[in-house]
């Protein structure tokens, strides 16, 4: 399988697009209707916040930078490229189903997020990391 | 010689009083047990008598017959038509009518229900059941529990719950039979969730006769009455919502079509 630049950047902008813009929505239309967090609804953005924001940075600023003489075409590293987008999916699945399945917990939602963070940190760590090695290796070809 | 005119001498005079003294102990046992026998307070022999005819209720049962807070303070209620619980033809007891009512209740689900006494009447309350926000049971077995339901994945009850949270909604249903007058909620005697859970298990079985074989006139009314309680969250307590946000009618409607349609 041979994906080039441009085709990885954009694979990995569409996952961490879903990943934001579900939850967004989820927690946008809750907040609006104001019966969830029992008007606790910062402390869901602040948990919320931390969790997407570092690594839709990092997407973005490797969307906006370019790397000098080199082409979009070019082919990317496919073993790096597999494991940052296979860590991409799992942590935004992750993320849209925390949001989407906290209401039907037995704990309230604000907990159910206090405790998911554990999670959602160490795999967070370990996605910026694929992340951030996949497209340094690939500008410095 | 002198031995055999010994021996042919009557009885010594022990042997004759041992005779009487068993006969007078015989005469006393069978004087005990006659006694015994026809005493009225004396149950473990009367216990096998032979059956006389049904005692009428004592005070102290109609005391026992327990009572439900009346006047009523429902969440929602409305009058049932009398047409629904009498019976078509000839005279219908207030018996009848409760036999009717828990006929009706069992096609509806309700497998559990109680009688209380309230003014001039009974009252028939079903258990407390979790429900839906469009009144709707909640599927088995979340009905009857306590524990907030969690609805389908991508159901429309799941994208409510999604959207507005997770709220749990419970109900009892209680049928009030009386000539009283009328009830007002005025100054109605509220139930808590509690005392709700209880209802249904802590009521009577049946009417007593000295309710049930009075006939049903033209002066009774039935009325369902509907308490229903709220959960706003699942660490919240559930209280007593004083006005229902839905008509007592969407509350009946697994029961309605079963009261409206007789065989």
């Amino acid at each position: 399988m041979t994906v080039t630049l441009k085709g990885s950047r954009i694979m990995l902008a569409v996952v961490w697009g879903i990943g934001f813009i579900v939850p967004v929505a989820i927690l946008g239309a809750q907040t609006f209707l104001g019966t969830v967090y029992h008007g606790q609804d910062s402390e869901a953005w602040n948990w919320f916040t931390p969790n997407i924001v570092p690594t839709i940075g990092l997407i973005i600023a490797t969307f906006a930078s370019s790397s000098p003489g080199r082409s979009e075409e070019q082919p990317v590293s496919a073993p790096l490229f597999v494991i940052a987008l296979v860590l991409s999916v799992s942590y935004a699945v992750a993320l849209i189903a925390i949001v989407a399945l906290a209401p039907l917990a037995d704990s309230p939602p604000l907990e159910t997020y206090k405790r998911s963070s554990l999670l959602l940190g160490v795999i967070q760590g370990v996605v910026t990391g694929a992340l951030g090695g996949f497209f340094i290796k690939n500008a410095k070809k | 010689m002198y031995e055999q005119v010994q021996t042919a001498q009557p009885p010594p005079p022990n042997r004759l009083k041992f005779l009487v003294v068993a006969a007078a102990c015989l005469l006393l046992v069978v004087a005990c047990v006659a006694i015994l026998r026809y005493s009225p307070g004396f149950s473990v022999i009367n216990a096998n008598r032979s059956a006389s005819p049904t005692p009428l209720p004592s005070p102290e049962y109609r005391a026992d017959f327990p009572e439900f807070p009346w006047p009523p303070r429902a969440s929602a209620f409305m009058n049932i038509p009398s047409r629904f619980i009498t019976n078509q033809g000839g005279t219908t007891a207030v018996k009848d009518v409760g036999l009717r009512l828990e006929e009706v209740l069992r096609q509806g689900g309700y497998g559990q229900f109680g009688y209380y006494h309230i003014p001039r009447g009974f009252a028939l309350a079903t258990r407390l059941e979790q429900f839906k926000s469009d009144g709707t049971p909640a599927d088995e077995p979340d009905r009857w529990s306590k524990k907030i339901f969690n609805p389908k994945v991508f159901s429309l009850e799941y994208l409510r719950i999604l959207l507005k949270g997770k709220t749990g909604h419970y109900r009892v249903i209680v049928f009030a039979v009386t000539d009283d007058d009328f009830f007002a909620q005025t100054e109605g005697k509220r139930v808590d969730v509690e005392q709700a859970d209880r209802l249904a298990i802590e009521g009577a079985n049946k009417l007593p006769d000295w309710i049930g074989d009075s006939p049903y006139t033209d002066r009774h009314w039935c009325a369902a009455l509907v308490y229903e309680f709220e959960k706003p969250s699942v660490d919240q307590p559930i209280d007593f919502k004083p006005n229902s946000s839905l008509m007592a009618q969407a509350h009946l409607q697994k029961i309605l079509p079963y009261l409206e349609n007789r065989r």
